[in-house]
């Protein structure tokens, strides 16, 4: 299959799985693989930021990576944290170890075969949310293809924790939507029940329903339940003067 | 020559492109991709970029229709130029790109239907209500399954179904219906349903145009309630919405006049609208008039 067609595939499957209840873990471990497929790089790591800020490990392509971006947060520097605080591209650096830019990370990635890295931010708006790392154990720089595809998968990573998180939001939305129709039927229920109790139609039945809520300081929906549930004494309804009743 | 030291083709720019956009800008630019299309239930439709089918000849194709599908979608829905879309706005600029005679949004949660959000005439309404009253049909089947539900000929259909549902509407002329579930990711919210008044099935483009607008439309309900006040309903959601707040009432009154619960009272009221083969609005409208009782 051209290679085209695969990264299409690649960024079609991930962005399939964006569908419904995703796990992020898991379809950035599937992104960090298919950079390795794709890209023509050794290893890949995903490390994204808390909503605090601090940025762990999300993903890695293997478990030499894993340690080796284990060690890069421990040791407070290296090319995936450079990516995350300036939200800038870590274009192709070839390691030696000891030195400038990261002397400790390059002595550990040296040491863990790698010769080469880059990293890219994932960007959401003017927020980096998190980095992806694209480790080599050669010298030669991805081609401008690949750097163009290692960026829409930077973007899909983005986009999926972004999606995630937000999914959160949109479940408190339809939280309150499912809570605001449920006590507009619960407040035309008690009107029926009051109406049918105090003979009267059913705006006299809201009156009094309201009237009960106001004297008692009793939200109108908290009222209405109870009168449906029957917790509310029925009596309350029949009486001309219901509402006005003192407070016991 | 390594196929990696290609430059990338134009498509998969544009996928970039489109991937970009929606990351930095959260929004798409007219031209680009939008991941729209692949945030659809998970059905393989020609035209509307999917995982799963054929993936270089179908979707190549796939992604450059869904991209100026969206466009389309988006420029025919504001082309009022009004600056809130209404819920009755929505639903006749959906008949009108999908070309059918009529739909509806039906709202719904996971114990209860709560009603038509809008539907685009009398024929759309009398299908959101049956649906309402009898508990089954195309928008209950795709909430419940979490599926497209389509039935090209409801005269002579494949599987028989909606014994209640489907001889009334077929009376006023509905010949075939069709339903699309209205998700914002794992959240479902209702379904779109369609009908026609000749019996076949959605082409390609219509079916597609249905995801996009389905999905639309879910995004739009929660967007909506989500700048409404704390604990009520967003209005512009109640502005053409049916929520048969009579069948509540009637509900309440013959759960006194029966010494039973509202829930059980509810069951006796369908149950009546069905042996009596009338509408459960206007049964329970004669209820609460107190022209019948159900003692």
């Amino acid at each position: 299959m051209a290679r085209e067609n695969l990264v299409v595939r690649a960024l079609v499957e991930m962005a399939d799985t964006l569908v419904g209840d995703f796990d992020v873990v898991e379809l950035l471990t599937g992104l960090a693989a298919r950079c390795v497929e794709l890209l023509g790089i050794s290893a890949a790591g995903v490390m994204v930021a808390t909503v605090q800020g601090d940025i762990r490990l999300v993903a890695s392509s293997s478990e030499a990576m894993r340690i080796l971006e284990l060690f890069e947060l421990q040791a407070d520097e290296g090319p995936c944290l450079d990516a995350y605080c300036s939200g800038e591209s870590v274009d192709h650096v070839i390691l030696r170890a000891g030195s400038d830019p990261w002397p400790r990370f390059s002595v550990a990635a040296i040491e863990a075969g790698f010769q080469s890295v880059s990293a890219l931010p994932l960007r959401l708006r003017d927020t980096t949310i998190g980095a992806l790392n694209l480790f080599s154990v050669g010298v030669v720089p991805m081609s401008e293809a690949d750097t163009v595809v290692a960026r829409a998968f930077a973007d899909l990573a983005a986009i999926s924790i972004i999606q995630h998180r937000s999914a959160d939001e949109h479940q408190r939305t339809n939280e309150q939507l499912t809570y605001a129709l449920n006590s507009r039927i619960v407040i035309e229920q008690a009107k029926g029940i009051i109406a049918e109790r105090a003979g009267v139609d059913l705006s006299g039945a809201f009156d009094r329903l309201r009237g009960y809520a106001r004297n008692h300081n009793l939200r109108l929906t908290e009222v209405a339940r109870a009168a449906v549930d029957g917790t509310l004494d029925p009596d309350a309804w029949s009486l001309p003067d219901a509402g006005r009743r003192p407070r016991e | 020559m390594p196929a990696s030291s290609r430059a990338p083709s134009w498509w998969v720019r544009r996928i970039r492109a489109g991937l970009r956009s929606l990351a930095t800008k959260g929004r798409v630019d007219r031209t680009c991709l939008r991941p729209v299309a692949v945030e659809l239930p998970g059905v393989p439709v020609p035209g509307v970029l999917v995982a799963g089918g054929p993936v270089a000849g179908v979707l190549v194709p796939g992604v450059l229709v869904a991209g100026e599908r969206l466009e389309r979608i988006l420029a025919a829905l504001s082309a009022g130029g009004e600056a809130e879309l209404s819920t009755r706005g929505l639903c006749q600029t959906a008949a009108a790109i999908l070309g059918v005679n009529g739909t509806g949004v039906m709202l719904m949660s996971a114990d209860v239907a709560y009603g038509s959000l809008c539907a685009t005439n009398e024929v759309s309404e009398l299908i959101e209500e049956l649906q309402y009253s009898v508990g089954e049909g195309p928008c209950v089947d795709a909430y419940n399954y979490d599926r497209v539900v389509l039935e090209p000929d409801l005269a002579a259909p494949a599987q028989v179904r909606w014994s209640a549902f489907a001889p009334p509407v077929l009376q006023v002329g509905v010949r075939a219906v069709f339903a699309f579930p209205l998700r914002v990711g794992a959240i479902r919210l209702g379904a779109l349903d369609l009908y026609t008044d000749r019996p076949g099935h959605l082409g390609d483009d219509q079916h597609a145009d249905a995801l996009v607008i389905a999905n639309l439309v879910a995004s739009w309900v929660l967007d909506t309630q989500a700048r409404a006040p704390l604990g009520s309903l967003a209005a512009a959601l109640e502005a053409d919405a049916d929520f048969h707040f009579v069948v509540h009432n009637a509900a309440g009154m013959v759960s006194v006049q029966l010494g039973v619960s509202v829930t059980e009272a509810m069951l006796r009221l369908r149950a009546y609208a069905f042996g009596h083969e009338r509408p459960l609005e206007s049964v329970a409208e004669d209820v609460v008039a107190r022209r019948l009782r159900l003692a």
